[in-house]
């Protein structure tokens, strides 16, 4: 990541072409004094470059490149720089910067001009500012009992009403703003040691994550205020009892109504896909999942109270007994804790099947992307040498139909397809698929017949199948026909072979038709800064979803210690009359595992339920995120432990009488 | 010979530098009344902690049920508590999530009663004191006095030696008040418990077989009262 404008420095990326080839230069001021790139030991002084080895070898085939960066070459950047080896790239160092922008954006020098900072934004503020709401709103009603007192207290020597709520919105306020400098202190402290070390996976430089003064003064704002109108509103007078006694103005009926028709349309979804039939389902999915999540909403409360009911009433032991009770009597301030973590839950479903679907389409895996490559003057039997030459490339070859449909039939084997085709089911050699993909459905129609005729005249008859599973629409067009089958020899096109390729497969390929005739040439489109943003946006939700974890497991601690203690004179009650200390305990735990354990079901169901929906009405092919899943349920996992550890620890008081005398 | 449920000898209670009991000798026998009367911080309060074995004394020793809670340790006095007294407190304090029928059917499953007989008893325990018909309803949607009854309910279900009332009376009217005292007294008489009362109240304290009258932290005082039940 490049520093902010209030560290002076300035950089700018500047694209030209070398023929068909990008050249990508950046300027960099030469009296900076900023972070250092990736890839180079020292930023180019005025007048100096760095320059990627391809670039350097290119210059010196063509020595009117070099006219493209000025100074004098002093190194070349090294490839943890590049992100391809055969890159055209330098870092040019310019002596008045004065006239260059400032840099800003997220990682790496692909983002130079801030490209893509938006989606990150909007990850970061889901995964983090969600869960610190809150936080937020937990914390203003910390203590609400003994609060509540106070308030009381004052409200009976005849101070106004609105004085009470003043003070009372002064007091979370302040504390808000007290919280608020010693985060933003202890970020301060943390920053350096953080970022030198590469979060998650980002080539992350100090300066980016510096804390300006408008930043500050926004965050204290911020927490100030809110913590002022929620201190005002915690403050306000409440009928007696009224926390727990009362309802929703909803009917029972009406509550669970709009989760389960959001639950029944998300499934709907997912039947229909993994069925094979074709639908537009983009407005049931939109609206199951607006319904799913209002429904999970207003069905939360209903939700932790019938799991504490039904364990009250079915249990033996006698502390489930007693932490179902409590569990089924007060389910709002439950679910008041829970809030932010069933958020996370959902958000995180979301936020991953959104990147599982970019993963679809940029590629499978880090080092390997879609790569169309062009090989000219290449002959069939020199391609076949080729492609034996580089068998880790997989190579796909078309015929086109001499009907009137112009339908292009593709091959490739199983090995090819499986990196590419986003199905449950597994590749079979014969299998047939129609390219498609969310913007571009298949032109072909279901069910029609093709009768086809290679280039050397042999008949071919292909039936188009009903899913469309294939996701080449950039390769081959939407009216191809992919059969899973390796390609006969015979066919394959002398002009022009695709392949599906990682990096070393790039190289090995490069390298056969070297061997071949060094003059021919290897073209791809490889889109190696699509791959990077893809990188950096995963590497940022999962440090959100890190953060935001960490925030909303915060947030539930808290909250649940503030319970348990504030519980602890009726506790103390139930100790005194002779309740062993390990039913207690039991108890103790079962009022944090309960809610938790119903809550996170229900937004892990519905949040998977979303994922898989727009998996499938996105892709059209039934999506299959279980990786979305685990960590849902492994961040349920951990949440349910350190409750238990909470429960424990908290859970019984040494001195029943101190407990007793303060009721 | 009259057996002795409670008996304190010597007992001494600090706090730091605070002596809230100083050298308490106590006997009570069973199915007797007692009422501790005094000023606050007469250490009234911590005396009946220590004789229920809620607190520890500093020194001297008591002996409840006939088992000295010396060497007993939080286990083992939770145990006794369990099986040999009953508490009722000034706010009652009933677990407010349960119904006033398991409030008091909580203190027979303590001491291991079947679900089910601990339902018929407390049942039963809540008609004797007139709340039978609330039985359904949690603490939160009853009245102060039928709050109280319940927690005398819960007090002698299980048929303990002594029962502990600390200002039983304390958050009621006069006329709940003495129909709570009285139905606590004659519910331990029926039960053979020993009833011991802390309390602010002359009222109160004149339902008891005997007053005691404590004074930094020392009993100055021993009245039989001829009213008592």
């Amino acid at each position: 990541m490049i520093p902010p404008s209030e560290e002076r420095f300035r950089a700018q990326a500047f694209d030209v072409s070398v023929g068909d080839r990008p050249l990508r230069r950046i300027f960099i001021a030469g009296d900076t004094s900023g972070p250092v790139p990736p890839g180079l030991e020292a930023l180019p002084g005025p007048g100096e470059a760095f320059v990627s080895p391809e670039l350097l070898q290119v210059m010196d085939d063509e020595p009117f490149v070099a006219s493209f960066v000025p100074g004098q070459v002093a190194g070349t950047v090294s490839p943890a720089g590049l992100t391809d080896p055969n890159e055209l790239f330098a870092y040019v160092g310019v002596a008045d910067g004065a006239r260059l922008t400032p840099a800003s954006g997220f990682g790496g020098r692909g983002d130079v001009e801030g490209s893509g900072s938006g989606l990150i934004a909007i990850q970061l503020s889901l995964f983090v500012l969600v869960p610190a709401t809150g936080f937020l709103v937990v914390s203003a009603t910390l203590s609400s009992r003994a609060r509540g007192r106070r308030w009381d207290a004052m409200r009976s020597v005849s101070v106004p009403e609105p004085v009470v709520r003043h003070v009372a919105g002064i007091e979370t306020g302040v504390t808000g703003l007290v919280g608020g400098v010693l985060g933003l202190a202890l970020f301060t402290l943390v920053r350096r040691p953080l970022t030198s070390g590469g979060i998650g996976g980002l080539r992350w430089f100090p300066d980016d994550l510096h804390v300006t003064p408008t930043i500050a003064a926004c965050t204290l704002v911020l927490i100030g205020g809110t913590g002022m109108v929620l201190g005002r509103r915690a403050s306000r007078l409440r009928p007696v009892d009224s926390l727990h006694q009362r309802e929703s103005r909803l009917p029972a009926g009406l509550r669970w109504l709009p989760l389960v028709c959001g639950i029944a349309m998300l499934t709907t979804i997912g039947v229909v896909h993994r069925a094979g039939s074709i639908v537009n389902s983009a407005p049931l999915f939109l609206a199951g999942a607006f319904l799913a999540v209002v429904g999970l909403g207003l069905g939360l409360v209903p939700i932790v109270r019938a799991s504490g009911s039904m364990v009250a009433a079915r249990s033996h032991r006698l502390g489930w007994r007693l932490g179902g009770s409590r569990t089924a009597y007060e389910p709002r301030s439950v679910v008041r804790v829970l809030a932010g973590l069933v958020a996370l839950t959902i958000i995180g479903h979301v936020i991953f099947a959104v990147l599982t679907d970019l993963r679809l389409v940029v590629g499978d895996q880090r080092d390997r992307v879609l790569a169309d490559i062009t090989v000219t003057d290449l002959t069939t039997s020199d391609t076949a040498s080729v492609l034996a030459l580089s068998p880790r490339a997989a190579a796909f070859t078309h015929s086109t139909d001499r009907g009137p449909t112009g339908a292009t039939i593709a091959y490739a084997d199983c090995t090819a397809l499986a990196t590419v085709i986003a199905t449950d089911t597994p590749c079979r050699a014969g299998d047939v698929y129609r390219v498609a993909n969310r913007t571009f459905p298949s032109d072909l129609p279901v069910q029609r017949t093709y009768e086809i005729e290679t280039r050397d005249g042999v008949p071919i008859s292909v039936t188009t199948p009903e899913v469309e599973a294939i996701d080449l629409v950039g390769m081959f067009g939407t009216s191809t026909v992919l059969i899973a089958s390796p390609p006969p020899t015979a066919q394959v096109p002398i002009d022009r072979v695709e392949h599906l390729v990682g990096r070393a497969e790039l190289l090995e390929l490069q390298a056969a038709v070297d061997a071949i005739d060094p003059s021919l040439q290897v073209d791809s489109n490889i889109e190696p800064e699509q791959i990077e943003r893809y990188e950096h946006h995963l590497a940022i939700a999962r440090l959100g979803a890190i953060l935001g974890g960490l925030l909303a497991t915060l947030t539930f601690l808290v909250a649940s210690v503030d319970r348990l203690l504030e519980r602890r004179s009726h506790t103390a009650t139930l100790a005194a009359i002779g309740v062993p200390r390990r039913t207690l305990r039991t108890s103790q735990i079962a009022q944090l595992i309960l809610p938790l354990a119903a809550a996170l079901a229900a937004a892990n169901l519905v949040g998977w339920l979303i994922a898989q929906g727009y998996l499938a009405y996105g892709r059209l092919v039934p999506g299959s995120p279980t990786g979305q899943l685990l960590q849902g349920i492994g961040l349920s996992a951990t949440s349910i432990v350190l409750a238990l550890a909470v429960g424990a620890i908290v859970s019984v008081p040494k001195d029943i009488v101190t407990h007793l005398r303060a009721e | 010979m009259i057996s002795q449920v409670l008996a304190a000898s010597d007992v001494l209670v600090r706090f730091g530098a605070t002596t809230a009991v100083a050298g308490v000798d106590l006997e009570v026998a069973a199915s007797e009344s007692v009422a501790i009367v005094g000023p606050s911080g007469s250490g009234k309060s911590s005396l009946m902690h220590c004789l229920a074995g809620l607190i520890v004394p500093t020194s001297g020793t008591v002996h409840l049920a006939g088992v000295d809670l010396g060497p007993c340790g939080p286990e083992q006095r939770a145990a006794l508590r369990r099986s040999s007294v009953g508490f009722v407190f000034q706010f009652a304090d009933l677990v407010p999530e349960l119904s006033l029928l398991d409030n008091v059917a909580l203190a027979c499953e303590l001491i291991g009663s079947s679900r089910r007989e601990a339902v018929q008893d407390a049942g039963s325990a809540l008609d004797r004191l007139g709340v039978g018909s609330l039985a359904a309803r949690r603490p939160g949607q009853v009245s102060g006095g039928e709050r109280q009854r319940a927690a005398v309910a819960r007090a002698l279900v299980h048929r303990p030696k002594v029962v502990f009332a600390d200002e039983p009376t304390g958050a009621l009217d006069t006329e709940n008040g003495t129909r709570v005292m009285d139905q606590l007294l004659e519910a331990a008489s029926e039960a053979g418990a020993a009833v011991v009362v802390v309390t602010h109240d002359p009222a109160v304290a004149r339902r008891c077989a005997r007053r005691l009258e404590m004074r930094d932290g020392r009993i100055e005082g021993t009245v039989a009262v001829a009213s008592a039940p």
